[in-house]
């Protein structure tokens, strides 16, 4: 067997082309280079290993913020935004609902519903409102049924007037509860649910409007700097209570799919 | 990296520290082999899955008591009666959400007559707690109420039913028994079941 005369911890410069007779560049022996080499597999096990099972704890400190379970668009949704309510929980939404994004930008067209934008053509709401984005949508089904979407939102309080004041200020007679959709992957969203009626001159019939409404922010600390989103969807009653609730439980469950507790 | 798994476990710092020397002084070629290696990593790793900064498991906790049972004692139904109304008036000035829907059932509720108490078809109800939660937060707060008296009771108890007539003061508006409130007995403590206000038929 060759052997050199270079000792096994003075490796040649990196420039070096020589090699010994086994072929090794590094000029070690055999028994050298496979001592080295089992040891480098073993050190390399071992900070693998060791990557792995530090990762957990590492991971805020290395990337800055831990992702969402679900790695996808997460949201707390509240009756609420004042104060946290029983009914917090962390949705999983199929858009984004936050003022870092466009509101516009949630679908127009999905399953059967296809919606245009509808912008609010009475400036004052606006001006008293002040919000920093304000989407409002009609959308329609193959039914003829249709669905107002507004999403209203601000880093301030002001542009978020509870539905009900501003319908009892304007003469109608609501009733007020909560309603729980249950989302196709788990969980459930609850929302204020009103049934609003009012009867308008000249009309014979009252008007109806049945409101399911909830909060959403991008994280759990709720601060209003973040932004705060209302949700709100708008409907005539179609059927009985139960069967308006189920349209517009059909509406929610295409934007949401999953609701857990939150810091799950 | 070691030294980062150094700061994240509770592995000594003088291991840490061996290391580093040890590195720094010897010749270049380390093999990964070497004991104090090995023997550093070994412990990283047995620090990294010991956990020892574990997730605070949540502790169990009792649920608050509710309805007059969160309030002091009282010596017999009636009074119990009177110190829930007080509370519900109390908790209302004090704007203390939380505390104030524990006096309530899940199914309560809250109904506006409208000053025409033989009249339901123009009354206005809040059906469940997250509806009164919502009309006390978005309707009664913001009148900030300096007084809420519940005076003049009239109670009637049926078991583990109450029924109760009051004349409520809200500041300087008076109802003449213009309340009617329901309790509940449940467990031993009694709780609100339901309001309808605006009874007094308008002047």
């Amino acid at each position: 067997m060759a052997s050199n005369n270079t000792p096994p911890d003075s490796p040649k410069s990196s420039g070096d082309a020589t090699k010994n007779a086994t072929g090794n560049a590094d000029g070690l022996t055999p028994k050298q280079a496979l001592t080295t080499r089992r040891g480098f597999v073993a050190g390399l096990l071992l900070v693998g290993g060791a990557a792995v099972a530090y990762s957990p704890q590492l991971a805020p400190t290395l990337w800055g913020r831990v992702e969402s379970p679900a790695n996808t668009l997460a949201y707390i949704a509240d009756l609420d935004y004042w104060q946290r309510t029983d009914r917090e929980i962390q949705v999983i939404a199929k858009a984004r609902f936050d003022l870092d994004a466009e509101l516009t930008n949630v679908p127009l067209t999905f399953s059967d519903w296809k919606g245009e934008e509808v912008p609010e053509s009475n400036q004052e709401v606006i001006i008293l409102l002040d919000p920093e984005q304000y989407v409002q949508r009609l959308y329609n089904n193959s039914q003829g049924q249709y669905m107002w979407l507004s999403m209203i939102g601000g880093r301030s309080s002001q542009p978020f007037h509870a539905p009900d004041i501003c319908y009892d200020a304007d003469g109608w007679q609501y009733n007020l509860s909560s309603k729980a959709i249950p989302l196709e992957d788990g969980g459930e969203v609850h929302g204020l649910w009103m049934e609003a009626s009012k009867l308008f001159p000249g009309k014979e019939v009252n008007t109806e409007h049945i409101v399911f409404y909830f909060y959403l922010f991008p994280n759990q600390s709720r601060e209003l700097k973040d932004g705060i989103v209302l949700f709100k969807l708008t409907s005539s009653r179609y059927g009985s209570s139960e069967e308006t609730l189920g349209l517009h439980a059909d509406f929610v469950r295409h934007l949401f799919k999953r609701a857990q507790a939150p810091g799950v | 990296m070691l030294i980062l798994f150094g700061i994240y476990s509770n592995v000594p710092r003088l291991l840490v520290y061996k290391l580093v020397t040890h590195l720094l002084t010897r010749p270049a070629r380390i093999s990964l082999s070497h004991p104090l290696l090995l023997l550093i990593a070994g412990c990283l790793l047995l620090a990294a899955c010991s956990n020892a900064a574990p997730t605070p498991q949540p502790t169990p906790t009792a649920a608050p008591l509710g309805g007059s049972c969160a309030l002091s004692a009282t010596a017999n139904a009636e009074e119990a009666i009177i110190a829930l109304l007080n509370a519900e008036g109390e908790l209302v000035v004090a704007q203390d959400i939380d505390p104030l829907m524990r006096l309530w059932i899940e199914e309560g509720k809250v109904v506006d007559a409208k000053n025409t108490p033989d009249n339901a078809d123009d009354d206005q109800m809040w059906d469940g707690k997250d509806a009164i939660r919502h009309r006390y937060v978005r309707t009664v707060f913001p009148g900030a109420p300096t007084l809420v008296n519940h005076g003049d009771e009239i109670i009637t108890i049926d078991g583990d039913r109450a029924h109760v007539e009051s004349t409520t003061t809200i500041g300087d508006e008076i109802a003449p028994a213009g309340d009617r409130w329901e309790m509940l007995n449940s467990d031993g403590c009694w709780y609100l079941a339901s309001l309808t206000y605006n009874l007094e038929t308008a002047p």
